[in-house]
């Protein structure tokens, strides 16, 4: 992976000023910009207070409409703050299509992986500010400023090319999501940020232990340096289990942070104390992150070691699945259940790195495959469920959905649809990247791994299968209230089912783009 | 317009115009449309049958799906004298099934069943016509989910939520094995189609012996044989008519036609380390499910267990790998597509009239309904093999098979459900037409014309299959020459 053709700016010259403030100026220029935008309307002073009182309040429900015209505002500046930095970053990607830059002490790159990753995050990004409108989110001001301090350091997080950097902008990261779990303060919601702040600090040490064992033996923490540093080294013996150890550290700070099966205990508690919005960035956009942290750390540091990674790999892929699959079928909580799923999930995204020590590409691909599919498969979940009135009881208590296939067959198609792209029944999406990888396993002769991915597969469809029957087969007349359907929800719906049952026809499509980005 | 345009995609063209006519429209001449292009469809599979050559064991046409990925290899549209009269079977119920929806009265959301019935006749028709093990595997998935629907909306009780989720995992529990096998296959061949599954030199013996009990369960659940035969009973209750008749008709059609594809090649070295286990299994349904027949109180309950004793009737024709085993198990399955079909059609206007499937309610139905009394009659003893029937054909030639192979436990067995056979069916019979009538039964009013030509039209087949059955039979002889 390490014969990519980069232009490499050195320091110390003009370009490497100019390059450096293009691509990293970029981020916090306009999130300056937004953060102007909450002392800019003199309307927002007036409605502090009203703000302030709400907290005392019904929490669930947002009545005042000027507050929500202030949070409209507010959110919307952070949508254009977004758009602007996609616009500009694809500017700098048209003129340095793969670039290197070495500053004097935080090397700097783009590539067509970052640009696109970037990219997928920012679309993400703004699906969210719609998800904050459509789910009617009391927002406080602070949780917003936490909310850009969010996306800001995952945004940040892509162009580091050494390890301070991506560990301080990954600290950034994890610190407003630790605040942003705290939502409105209910107790449980502050015990789940206490418990995910605790499991946090013990990955951060993990993983300045890795970056204290490269500084120390090759006196660099420059990715590109020390991928140089470290093939040089493989052909020595004795730096081997040295190296190996020291990559060792930094999967198991990604796999806490992730919660990945052995470190999955603190992930059901976490997701249960948040509230729906938080619970959607924290399951499909901090999987996004923390996964392009660990490609690309595969790809620099532990190229060399990864035969010694494989069986890592193949292990705690299993156990997640097995556990993810066993543990949603008592849940009744969803947020529960897509926390099991999430396991289950990170299993099969796992389970294609085994074959990183030979086909690197082709591993990669199909796990970023697989996350897309499931980031895309969430999105149109919670899309559909935003049309119900009381969201956070539906989020709470599984068996509060009733039968809306009378009141609302729409809706209720939708949700079976995506639930069934769940649990990967054929024709619709969630199936594809599922196939294609139990091949992949097979041919290179893992049979009992693809016997245990098959059997549990049948647990998920299960619990999924729950949920389908407390949507569509429940007998109560008592229906939940839904919010009435606007053209444009019925073009998103549109795109949505269409996505899911059509996908068959360019699936290969997609991989093939997500393979020549590397 | 080529010939394998016409024959091969014609008919899923119609269809999916047909599906978005409905959605966009929906009034009295759509659904006189719906079921004029549905008889279309049946007519192109009739004339198809002037066009196919029956005496060559090759496939006559195939048409490139070149627009699908290459999941597992290339994928194709086909037609072979195998599949063709399963397509034929498809292509003759559902212009029925429409027409009985029609005659049905306007609770029923008349727009959404229909829908669902055509996205379900183009998914099986998909499944009867690709080239391979994966898309095969695909479109009978597929089916799962409009036919949960078509429960879900048009199912009469409360027990429906229970056979939804039996119907739905012991299928998924048969696919489990289906994928591992599908995977195997691939691994070995590189590709999964029908026909480089014939040549057996790449498979080790020990593959052959594994991937034989992986289909063999694998289909066994849509059969359905006897450990994993529960959801059939259930869903055939909850199931509206048409629902039920195209369950019996034609889906347990695609277990039959997935072995007879799949295993009987796969298997035809080792199948005699396994026969036994194999006709254990199948004799212990046909016992099981003719003991199981006579003990229900639910008139569609009885004719489900029956179809589970005939279907396992065939298998064991099919399993003699005979060329008179395997035509008796295709005309078997045939006859039981169209005999089933009608006792459901059957018990579905029975239903309209008195609505109660509990046979211990219903007496002396002979005399307010004489019409219905005689078609009802007239299949029950069809159903029971009477000679002159379809059935009897299909039975007398697995039998033969079995006594030419010497396997005289299976033998024994199957003339042995013959008289379980009668026993269900004279109760069938004797119970609901005969005795004394009830009271509340008097006023009940007898076939419509419409009800009247769907029972005429079936029991026409059977009549005409029953007594030259060399139609198909003569067509049929090219199997022994693909095995």
């Amino acid at each position: 992976m390490n014969d990519k053709n980069y232009i490499i700016i050195t320091p110390n010259c003009e370009e490497a000023y100019l390059v450096s403030y293009y691509i990293a100026g970029i981020i916090p220029l306009f999130f300056f910009i937004f953060f102007l935008s909450f002392f800019l309307p003199a309307k927002a002073d007036k409605n502090f207070a009203n703000e302030m009182t709400l907290k005392s309040e019904n929490l669930n429900s947002f009545k005042d409409q000027n507050s929500i015209s202030l949070l409209k505002n507010r959110v919307g500046s952070l949508m254009y703050a977004l758009i602007f930095i996609g616009f500009l970053y694809t500017k700098v990607f048209q003129y340095y299509p793969m670039v290197i830059v070495f500053n004097e002490t935080t090397p700097l790159a783009l590539d067509p992986f970052i640009y696109y990753t970037l990219m997928f995050l920012i679309v993400s990004f703004l699906l969210l500010c719609q998800l904050i409108y459509r789910y009617k989110m009391n927002l406080k001001k602070e949780e917003l400023i936490y909310l850009s301090f969010f996306m800001f350091s995952a945004l940040i997080i892509l162009i580091q090319f050494n390890l301070i950097g991506i560990f301080m902008s990954l600290e950034l990261f994890s610190i407003s999501s630790y605040l942003l779990v705290t939502g409105l303060g209910r107790k449980v919601s502050i015990e789940a940020a206490i418990k995910y702040s605790l499991t946090g600090l013990l990955a951060t040490v993990f993983f300045l232990m890795g970056i204290t064992f490269c500084i120390v033996n090759y006196i660099s923490v420059n990715l590109h340096e020390l991928s140089i540093f470290m093939h040089y080294d493989s052909f020595d013996e004795n730096t081997i289990p040295y190296n190996a150890i020291c990559g060792l550290f930094f999967l198991i700070s990604l796999f806490l942070k992730l919660g990945v099966a052995p470190f999955h205990f603190w992930i059901i508690d976490v997701y249960k104390g948040t509230s729906p919005v938080t619970f959607i960035w924290l399951v499909t956009l901090s999987k996004v992150v923390l996964l392009f942290v660990l490609i690309t750390l595969l790809e620099h540091l532990l190229v060399e070691q990864s035969i010694y990674y494989e069986y890592i790999f193949l292990g705690l892929g299993l156990l997640s699945i097995i556990i993810g699959s066993m543990g949603g079928i008592r849940q009744s909580n969803l947020k529960g259940l897509l926390a099991y799923s999430s396991i289950v999930t990170l299993g099969f995204i796992l389970l294609p790195l085994t074959f990183y020590s030979e086909v690197p590409t082709t591993a990669v691909t199909l796990s970023i495959g697989y996350l897309v599919v499931y980031v895309f498969n969430l999105f149109s979940f919670f899309f559909f469920l935003s049309k119900f009135k009381d969201v956070s009881v539906i989020f709470n208590n599984l068996f509060e959905i009733k039968n809306i296939i009378r009141p609302n067959p729409i809706l209720a198609f939708g949700l079976i649809i995506s639930l069934f792209s769940f649990m990967g029944l054929p024709p619709l999406l969630g199936f594809y990247p599922k196939i294609i990888l139990l091949k992949a396993l097979f041919n290179c002769g893992y049979e009992i791994t693809v016997i245990l991915c098959i059997v549990c597969t049948l647990f998920t469809s299960f619990f999924y299968f729950l949920i389908i029957k407390q949507l569509t087969l429940s007998k109560t007349h008592t229906y939940l209230n839904y919010k009435p359907f606007t053209f444009i929800d019925y073009i998103i719906i549109a795109f949505l089912i269409f996505m899911n049952c059509f996908i068959f026809f360019f699936f290969y499509d997609i991989l093939d783009f997500i393979y020549t980005l590397f | 317009m080529t010939v394998e345009f016409i024959f091969l995609i014609l008919p899923l063209v119609i269809l999916f115009f047909n599906i978005i006519l409905l959605i966009l429209f929906y009034n009295r001449i759509t659904v006189y449309i719906t079921f004029l292009l549905n008889l279309i469809i049946f007519f192109i599979y009739c004339v198809l049958s002037c066009y196919l050559n029956f005496s060559i064991a090759e496939i006559q046409y195939r048409l490139l799906l070149d627009f699908i990925p290459d999941y597992f290899g290339v994928h194709y549209l086909i037609i072979d004298s195998i599949s063709y009269f399963f397509l034929l079977l498809t292509g003759f119920l559902f212009p029925l099934c429409i027409f009985y929806i029609n005659l049905e009265n306007e609770r029923v959301n008349k727009k959404r069943s229909l829908i669902i019935l055509l996205l379900l006749e183009f998914f099986i028709i998909l499944c009867f016509s690709v080239s391979d093990f994966f898309l095969f595997y695909v479109f009978f998935e597929v089916l799962l989910i409009p036919m949960i629907f078509l429960i879900y909306f048009f199912g009469s009780r409360g027990r429906k939520v229970h056979s939804i989720y039996l119907f739905l995992f012991y299928t998924l529990v048969g696919s489990l094995f289906l994928l591992y096998s599908l995977l195997l296959l691939y691994k070995v061949y590189g590709n999964l189609e029908f026909i480089s599954v014939l040549d057996l030199s790449k498979l080790s013996v020990e593959e052959q012996k594994l991937l034989t009990l992986l289909l063999f369960f694998g289909f066994a659940v849509k059969i359905p044989v006897f450990p994993v035969h529960l959801w059939l009973p259930e869903a055939h209750v909850e199931a509206p008519t048409v629902g039920s008749v195209l369950l019996a008709g034609i889906l347990l059609k695609l277990g039959g036609y997935g072995m007879l594809r799949f295993l009987l090649p796969i298997s035809s070295y080792v199948l005699i380390e396994y026969k036994a286990f194999f006709i254990t299994l199948i004799s212990l349904s046909i016992l099981y499910g003719g003991l199981a027949a006579i003990r229900q109180v639910d008139l569609k309950k009885i004719i489900a267990y029956s179809s589970v004793v005939h279907m396992n009737i065939g298998l064991l024709g099919l399993f003699t790998q005979t060329s008179s085993g395997i035509i008796g198990f295709v005309f078997l399955m045939i006859s039981h597509g169209i005999i089933s079909s009608a006792l459901f059609f059957g018990v579905g206007m029975l239903y309209e009239r008195i609505h109660t499937k509990n046979i211990l309610y219903i007496q002396g139905l002979a005399r307010v309904m004489p019409k219905f009394s005689t078609f009802f009659l007239l299949f029950c003893l069809a159903n029971l093999s009477l000679p002159g029937t379809c059935n009897f054909i299909g039975e007398i030639l697995v039998f033969i098979s079995l006594g030419i192979e010497k396997s005289y436990f299976a033998l024994t067995i199957g003339v042995f459900s013959a008289f379980f056979c009668t026993l269900f069916c004279l109760i069938l019979i004797v119970k609901p037409l005969y005795g004394q009538i009830d009271k509340k039964f008097s006023v009940t009013y007898d076939l419509t014309n419409g009800e009247t030509f769907i029972m005429f039209i079936l029991f026409l087949y059977v009549i005409i299959f029953g007594l030259c059955p060399g139609f198909i039979i003569q067509n049929l002889e090219i199997i022994e020459y693909i095995y």
